[in-house]
């Protein structure tokens, strides 16, 4: 496969799954400050604020609103910003061309599915979202995404197109579950602090089903980072990525071909073998910040080894 | 409701359809017996459903009016046009003709340039067009093939005569929708075919393919193909997918490709694979920022050198333009004797040369009645319909004409044919032209493709897609 | 006269580029007039070297150096024995009917047109009133007046002007150098329907010293040159150096012939990585040699 159209397909697949990630962070944001909390008040700059710094590219270059409109600041830079390259349309624009630059690779439905989504957020008005409320919308921002998920696994050969896509879907997924907790305020272990975490992470349902009665907060931590089938885990994305890389390159699991099947490993075999406990004593933000680094570190080996920039004489 | 093709009315045109006296013409018989039974309201129904099926398919070219591009269908036309068995076997031998006299041309002007020392075509003429490129004087191509891939336009006058209207040797393109439009009509209206069995076209890609296999250089039986394309804003980016997928071959972009020691490779997955032979969608300039627009972002660094040392085939080949330079036609009937001592098959259409001065005193003298065309543009831009221009545009031609004469020529309006064509009311004569596509590997191809267009107002000649122009399918019989 | 050359050419480059693709002109001619008997080119980083001759009749080499790197180093070495007079004499008798019905004259059509560098614009056009047009009888004689008034005209001036500079540019700044000189007598020859072309070389500034007995070798003298010859049958490709004010003598080596200076210029590339004017820092340096025992 030519290396461009590997790297079109990887950043396609990261692309809808971050666009469907922040729509429902925004979502949860929404949800849980429009009765709960008093506009402007502590706790609801506080969610906003985290809004924020997920919605931006996670290289620390966000803007800092402030004041009254940090709700709805916060809500444009995340949906509709075309300056924030990592905002709802932004995400969705880059799938596009990514898709449209592959398209001869490409089963119709999933073309379609990428194409209706964009076109459904090019015609959306920002005006009219703000008085009807934006719930609708980002409801089909996911709707979307996760049919496009579906589609891709149903429609496509599973093979190596169908590994950089799982790869940058589960890189994408991990490396936001691992930035969703690190927004997480380590002076405010309250209940709904950790509602609010596990909500963005779509985790909220199947942890109480999982956790039948906890009420431990750290379950959910555990829960977030090392569950061994939750599909949004970081340990359990970690682990897709590992045998998608061990697909392409018909190493077997347990050794490495390649740098990032190395890390991958050795990430994945952290995330088996750690204990909760280690987690508390690190910190959960710093923790966090250990294991996104490791895993931006996968995705630059991953371009390293599958579409160089530089290449390789 | 009166039969819808009782409205035809018949035209001061050569009818394609009907003879003088408006009766069918043998080949059009069984069509018109079809649309004769037809319910005009199923008609407008079907169009409606066809044209939303192209759309939905993405069979769509980009016009540049804005920045990005706008996508547009080409809007398909119902009714086929047919070509008979004779009248096709004509139009074979007559382009077939042209193309083995162009790439002797090429052969000859990249080469010993006889036919400019033996006085046929003046130096001049040849070393000033836009599309002469220095840099293949000398060049060996494998095979001496220039042409691998050309669409030759042909009109008919008003006596039926095919007349050569322009040679497209660059990067022609209308191939996808000769076989959208055939696949499309046979889902939508399979009725229409009743009477009909035309030739296929859906092996065009198998024949490019095998045209583009012999092409590669000596030696090689299984070399590596790929269509390089501009990328998805070029106007022609879902033909470059379209071709690509059927034909089986990698669809690249310039930076795709790579130059290392000579040799030509696409970087894969799996590393770098050598390739043998581009189709290349791009035009001359853009192909290798080392020799050419050194800003170019589209073409391969190094590319030229490894097409120079016989590595890589280019189709079509590089300075291919320079034959189908609209200053140079004129001199194609006399390369056609010069190189095959044959008369030409197919007539050109008289053109005046506004380089020289008195051809270019006759032209500017009447600029009313003739089509001015820039030999620098294509896909009709750049052109001056005189009989419905406006004095200011004639203005405007006449001082581009005495600054620059090399780069206009004129024409004649030849009156295109017509041909049955639904309009809003129903069915109306429009003009059409006829695009047949050659294929050059080993030897000649003619597939039975050829993509029709029609001008689809009332009266208009420009058949263009970018100036409000269709297509039909086109039935060639046997 | 035999010479040997070294011509080295460095560029440095503030940040790591790749894909570097080089074209070279460096490779001495051969001809009736001189030829080459040795000719090397080391690249660092290593590169394979690749040679074609253009259409010109030049040799080119080329090559692609694809990893990192932020310096490229280009040295070629060459010997050359040159067989022209050391005092050349006038060519009499080029008639202007001679000229354009010459077979080849027909074929002249690049050496006659304007070219990237040498536009007939119109501070050329006044320096062609100024210079007069040739008479029909003795071309030669008019191709060296020609080159006499560029010459006169004009002052060698390193800072006047760049690689990029135009026939006008330099015509307007009264200065320039060789590469500004050649191309304005080229010019001039082409306003005039002379056909000409540019040729880029070097010549032994040591010459005058050698003849005096002082020294045998003159070690990094500044010797990449450049000058113009014209179409003048029966003697085909005849040179004339505005720069001296002199016919070409065995003390100049030809290296390649173009319509100007794009066509021949000693080193061009292309690299990805950086902006392609993005401050790289440039040297060359070029030592010409004379054997001993002349």
């Amino acid at each position: 496969m030519l290396s461009r159209v590997a790297e079109s397909l990887y950043w396609m697949s990261r692309n809808i799954e971050r666009a469907e990630s922040l729509a429902r962070i925004i979502d949860v944001a929404f949800n849980r400050t429009v009765d709960r909390l008093a506009a402007g008040s502590e706790p609801a700059r506080r969610v906003w604020s985290s809004v924020l710094e997920l919605a931006g590219g996670g290289d620390g270059d966000i803007p800092s609103f402030e004041g009254p409109s940090l709700a709805n600041d916060a809500f444009t830079y995340g949906t509709f910003s075309t300056e924030n390259r990592s905002s709802v349309i932004s995400c969705i624009r880059i799938a596009r061309s990514n898709a449209l630059s592959v398209r001869a690779e490409l089963t119709t439905e999933v073309w379609e599915t990428i194409n209706s989504m964009y076109l459904f957020v090019e015609a959306q008005s920002p005006r009219a979202i703000a008085r009807e409320g934006p719930s609708s919308f980002l409801r089909k921002v996911r709707d979307g995404a996760q049919s496009f998920g579906g589609i891709v696994d149903a429609t496509i050969t599973h093979d190596d197109e169908w590994s950089f896509l799982q790869i940058g879907r589960f890189l994408e997924r991990a490396s936001m579950t691992t930035r969703i907790l690190k927004t997480h305020d380590p002076a405010d272990d309250s209940a709904p602090e950790w509602q609010r975490l596990l909500e963005m992470c779509c985790a909220s349902e199947p942890f109480v089903r999982a956790q039948r009665l906890s009420s431990d907060p750290s379950e959910a931590l555990a829960f977030l980072f090392l569950h061994r089938s939750f599909p949004r885990s970081v340990r359990f994305c970690t682990s897709e990525v590992e045998h998608a890389l061990h697909r392409l390159s018909g190493t077997a699991m347990g050794s490495y071909s390649d740098e990032a099947e190395r890390l991958t490993g050795r990430l994945q075999a952290m995330l088996d073998f750690v204990g909760l406990e280690e987690i508390l004593d690190e910190g959960p933000a710093k923790f966090s910040a250990r294991i996104g680094a490791r895993l931006d570190a996968v995705g630059m080996a991953v371009q390293t080894s599958y579409f160089p920039r530089i290449p390789v004489a | 409701m009166q039969p819808l093709l009782e409205r035809y009315a018949r035209v001061d045109f050569y009818d394609e359809f009907a003879d003088g006296d408006g009766v069918p013409r043998s080949h059009y018989v069984g069509l018109a017996r079809t649309l004769r039974s037809i319910d005009w309201s199923d008609f407008q129904h079907r169009v409606a459903t066809v044209n939303a099926v192209l759309l939905q398919r993405g069979v769509t070219f980009t016009v540049y009016a804005d920045a990005r591009g706008t996508e547009r269908i080409l809007p398909f036309d119902l009714i086929p046009r047919i070509v008979p068995g004779d009248e096709w076997s004509l139009i074979k031998r007559g382009i077939a003709q042209r193309v083995y006299a162009l790439n002797a041309f090429l052969a000859d002007v990249y080469g010993k340039q006889r036919i400019l020392a033996d006085g046929i075509v003046p130096y001049d003429l040849v070393f000033s067009s836009l599309f002469f490129n220095r840099e293949m004087i000398g060049f060996k191509l494998p095979h001496d093939i220039y042409i691998h891939v050309s669409g030759v336009d042909l009109i008919r006058g008003r006596d039926g005569t095919y007349y050569v209207l322009e040679d497209n040797l660059r990067t022609p393109s209308g191939i996808s929708y000769v076989l959208e439009n055939r696949d499309v009509l046979k889902r939508s209206f399979p009725r229409l075919f009743e009477h009909y069995q035309p030739l296929p076209v859906d092996d065009y890609p198998f024949r490019l393919r095998r045209a583009l296999t012999n092409a590669a250089p000596f030696g090689n039986v299984e070399p590596t193909i790929v269509l390089l394309t501009p990328g998805i804003y070029n106007s022609a980016y879902f033909e470059h997918t379209m071709l690509a997928r059927r034909m089986g071959c990698e669809l690249v972009e310039g930076h795709d490709l790579i130059v290392r020691d000579n040799i030509v490779y696409m970087k894969t997955t799996k590393g770098t694979q050598r390739v043998d032979v581009i189709y290349r969608r791009i035009d001359d300039d853009y192909l290798d920022p080392l020799y050419f627009k050194a800003d170019s972002s589209l073409g391969v660094a190094g590319l030229m050198d490894a097409y120079r040392a016989g590595n890589v085939v280019l189709a079509n080949a590089v300075g291919s333009g320079v034959a189908d330079d609209k200053a140079v036609y004129p001199y194609v009937p006399a390369m056609i004797k010069y190189y095959l001592g044959e008369d030409p098959v197919l007539p050109n259409v008289p053109t005046f040369d506004c380089n020289d001065e008195l051809q270019r005193r006759h032209v500017l003298g009447h600029l009313d009645e003739l089509v001015v065309k820039n030999t620098n543009q294509s896909g009709g831009y750049g052109m001056l319909m005189g009989p419905s221009s406006t004095r200011l545009d004639r203005e405007k031609f006449k001082l581009a004409i005495e600054a620059n004469p090399r780069e206009f020529i004129a024409q004649p309006i030849i009156p295109l044919s017509c041909h049955p064509t639904i309009v809003g009311e129903g069915i109306a004569p429009r003009h059409i032209d006829l695009r047949p596509f050659v294929l050059y590997g080993a030897e000649i191809d003619v597939p039975a493709c050829a993509l029709t267009r029609v001008a689809l107002q009332d009266g208009s000649l420009v058949v263009n897609s970018s100036q409000g122009g269709g297509s039909k399918d086109t039935w060639v019989l046997d | 006269m035999e010479f040997t050359i070294l011509h080295q050419t460095t560029y440095r480059y503030p940040v790591k580029i790749h894909e570097s693709y080089t074209v070279c002109h460096l490779q001495p001619l051969s001809d009736a007039t001189q030829y080459c008997t040795k000719y090397e080119l080391q690249i660092a980083p290593r590169a394979r070297v690749f040679t074609y001759v253009d259409r010109f009749g030049n040799q080119v080499q080329h090559f692609g150096v694809l990893p990192e790197h932020d310096l490229l180093s280009i040295t070629a070495r060459s010997s050359i024995a040159t067989v022209r007079p050391a005092e050349p004499e006038p060519n009499p008798g080029v008639t202007r009917e001679a000229l354009v019905s010459d077979p080849a004259y027909a074929s002249m059509y690049d050496f006659l047109r304007e070219s990237t560098y040498v536009a007939f614009g119109p501070e050329l056009r006044a320096l062609a009133a100024i210079v007069g047009a040739p008479g029909g009888e003795d071309l030669d004689a008019w191709f060296a007046h020609a080159g006499h008034e560029v010459h006169a005209g004009f002052t060698y001036d390193k800072s006047a002007t760049t690689v990029r500079t135009t026939v006008d540019e330099s015509i307007r700044l009264r200065g320039g150098v060789c590469q500004d000189f050649a191309h304005i007598l080229v010019a001039l020859c082409r306003f005039h329907a002379i056909p000409a072309r540019y040729v880029s070389g070097y010549i032994f500034s040591g010459h005058d010293a050698l003849r005096n007995g002082q020294s045998n070798a003159i070690l990094g003298a500044e010797a990449s040159h450049a000058w113009c010859e014209a179409y003048l049958p029966p003697y085909g490709w005849v040179g004339y150096d505005p720069t001296n004010d002199r016919r070409i003598t065995d003390c100049f080596v030809k290296i390649a012939v173009g319509r100007d200076y794009r066509d021949v210029s000693p080193v061009r590339g292309i690299y990805k990585g950086a902006p392609q004017s993005g401050g790289s820092e440039l040297s060359v340096n070029v030592a010409m040699e004379a054997l001993a025992g002349q």
